[in-house]
């Protein structure tokens, strides 16, 4: 067992094989050993390594994604935005819980979470006008002129064709 | 006064045309110069009490403007450092139809309008946008209504594909597809001349102008869909040295590809109305030693013997190739007499005649660990069962049968397909994963389910009883075992609905052991 210490100092004691879906914890764990100390984790709070061990349970014991294979996907992976169905529930959470759970899978590096994160906002993304975008994720428009003409001479391009 | 009783002392007045009697009169004027006033009195106030509203009005939408900049201050995607903003960019772009089975090394997907929403956002995300070229790496140039008349239709005066080009960077790999004019006046392709050392794919369709001269250093993958115009490529001038994956569509084939080294080709996609000598192909395909995949489609009937008369040293031995796929059946009958498959491990073949001998003679001289078998029927008339169990039985690596309309599911396919051993072990394709059929539903050999299930349930090993899938479209029946070795949506075989010579409706089905 594992005990891992959240940054709201909750204490949580989780089994070795759901835990090392983090890279983060599985190097840890390999570089201290066998050993009682508790692995804190100062950037993720209780409710949201809740959310992450509820996702490392789930998908326990399936093959975890090697240097190789993540380089030779990157260049020829199709980059769909396909979610399996129980990941889609998973995800289904308000929009600051969806960015720490990105922010989580990023720091404890969870490749596959990580995706289904980014997967999620990017489908909120595809189909949107950049006004609806601003509104969805409360996004200050803060271009300048210039960039503001650029801008219109690209809508342009876009209409022409 | 109360107002009430005012009013009821004059009632007789009010709901009546009757003069008022000159003391009635006096009285009435007295009356209606106080209630003047107190109107107008009830009206200060009104606007005095609208004022407020309005002020308390402006003092809220402010309120709300601030609340809001305060919002976004507090917005998550904030948090997002750089490289988690490019993961989702790299994600919204929006990837074309599923046409990668031929294994194309996209470096990325097609242009899409999204990507100009995404710069359009707010600073940052232009910024770092504009910084990733992998976003950019996708060059559709469509050029269709190119007129050498009019000068802005040329490539070169087109600000959009120039911006994309510049956004790409200098390293990054391109993905680039042409699209010329449908008619015979060639749309100029020397702008890609600076980029042809990035080049990993490139696709041209439509009428271009020939390649420009020089060493496509990184090509992967050429798609040619007007070879005949492109069919005198100089070889002293053009190279190719990574090329591996060759797509070529024409008319007429009528010498061996000069242009790139057959040698290293490990995909070749032919599609020809017509080949003037099968040698040439045959030339071609024996100088072809690494490829793993062929894909051929011929329209018309090439020059060939008698598939009975073929003498062994005729034969091409491809010791690589793992997926052949025909589309035509002339292309199956003129084709496959001619080759030597040991190492095929998937089949697509057309027909419109089961070609049970060229078939089975293929079959006995390659030893194939055959793993996919597609039987693509032309005509109405399904193939008998029995051939049909015949040809798996000597296909004991078999894990996925698909069938378009080449095969009823009946009750003597069911019977041979299940198993009669005890411990679930299959007689036949012990292998099999996934069989998925197509069937014309006029030919109406459609059985019960229970009879499926029972085949299902006879193969599995668990020997717990198989199920059907609910709450299907009409049409299509699924059926699986509990714990299907296989199983999602996305494996299933997606077939037509609809023939479209025919109009007739066709129903699918598809099983997973």
């Amino acid at each position: 067992m594992v005990l891992l210490v959240t940054s709201d100092n909750e204490q949580f004691t989780t089994e070795k094989d759901i835990v090392e879906r983090s890279v983060l914890i599985k190097n840890m764990l390999e570089d201290v050993g066998e050993s009682d100390q508790p692995i804190p984790l100062p950037n993720v709070s209780s409710s949201v390594l809740k959310k992450v061990l509820e996702y490392c349970e789930h998908h326990r014991g399936e093959p975890l994604p090697t240097a190789d294979s993540e380089q030779s996907q990157d260049e020829t992976r199709k980059r769909t935005t396909d979610i399996s169905e129980w990941d889609q529930k998973f995800i289904t959470v308000d929009q600051e819980m969806l960015f720490e759970i990105i922010l989580a899978a990023n720091y404890l590096d969870i490749k596959s979470l990580l995706d289904v994160g980014c997967k999620t906002v990017a489908n909120m993304i595809k189909g949107k006008t950049p006004e609806e975008i601003r509104k969805l994720f409360n996004i200050v428009n803060d271009f300048t002129p210039e960039e503001e003409a650029q801008i219109k001479k690209e809508n342009e391009w876009a209409e022409d064709r | 006064m109360d107002p009430d009783v005012e009013e009821s002392r004059y009632e007789h007045l009010m709901l009546t045309n009757d003069e008022p009697q000159s003391l009635e009169l006096q009285e009435i004027r007295t009356i209606v110069k106080r209630r003047q006033s107190s109107l107008a009195q009830i009206d200060t106030q009104l606007i005095e009490l609208l004022r407020s509203v309005k002020s308390v009005l402006q003092l809220r939408r402010r309120e709300k403007r601030v609340l809001s900049r305060f919002h976004c201050i507090l917005s998550p995607i904030r948090r997002l450092p750089r490289e988690l903003l490019v993961e989702i960019f790299l994600f919204s772009r929006y990837w074309p139809s599923e046409t990668d089975d031929f294994g194309r090394t996209a470096v990325g997907p097609g242009c899409e309008f999204s990507l100009l929403s995404i710069t359009h956002v707010c600073s940052e995300w232009r910024r770092v946008a504009l910084t990733t070229p992998a976003l950019w790496a996708t060059i559709y140039a469509c050029h269709e209504g190119y007129d050498p008349t009019i000068p802005r239709s040329d490539p070169i005066a087109d600000e959009y594909l120039q911006t994309w080009l510049s956004r790409s960077g200098t390293r990054h790999p391109l993905d680039v597809t042409v699209i010329g004019p449908p008619n015979r006046i060639p749309c100029p392709i020397s702008w890609i001349e600076p980029y042809i050392h990035r080049l990993k794919t490139l696709t041209l369709e439509g009428a271009v102008t020939a390649l420009p001269d020089g060493s496509f250093d990184m090509l992967e993958m050429l798609s040619i869909d007007d070879y005949d115009s492109h069919a005198e490529v100089n070889s002293d001038r053009i190279f190719f040295p990574s090329l591996h994956r060759l797509v070529l569509l024409g008319s007429f084939l009528s010498h061996p590809l000069t242009f790139v080294a057959l040698a290293q080709l490990t995909h070749l996609s032919l599609e020809m109305d017509s080949i003037f000598r099968m040698s040439i192909f045959l030339e071609m395909l024996s100088q072809s030693k690494a490829l793993v995949w062929l894909e051929v489609t011929l329209f018309e009937d090439p020059d060939v013997g008698d598939a009975e008369l073929i003498r062994d040293d005729e034969r091409v031995v491809m010791n690589h190739l793992q997926t052949l796929i025909t589309h035509t059946p002339t292309t199956t009958t003129s084709l496959l007499p001619y080759l030597t498959l040991p190492a095929l491990k998937i089949l697509n073949l057309a027909y419109d005649a089961w070609p049970a001998s060229i078939y089975n003679s293929l079959q006995s001289r390659s030893s194939f660990p055959l793993q996919s078998l597609t039987m693509m029927n032309w005509r109405r008339d399904v193939l008998d069962p029995a051939e049909f169990l015949a040809i798996l039985l000597k296909l004991p690596l078999l894990k996925e049968f698909i069938s378009r309309n080449a095969l009823a599911i009946d009750p003597t396919l069911l019977h041979g397909l299940t198993s009669t051993s005890p411990d679930g072990v299959p007689d036949i394709a012990p292998n099999l994963e996934y069989f998925g059929l197509s069937v014309d539903t006029q030919l109406g050999i459609v059985v019960d389910n229970d009879l499926v299930l029972e085949m299902v349930a006879s193969r599995d090993s668990s020997g717990k009883p198989a199920i059907t899938e609910p709450n299907q479209p009409p049409h299509i029946r699924i059926f699986r075992s509990q714990l299907p070795k296989r199983w999602s949506d996305g494996k299933l075989h997606k077939f037509p609905m609809k023939k479209p010579w025919s109009g007739s409706t066709s129903e699918s089905v598809h099983i997973c052991f």
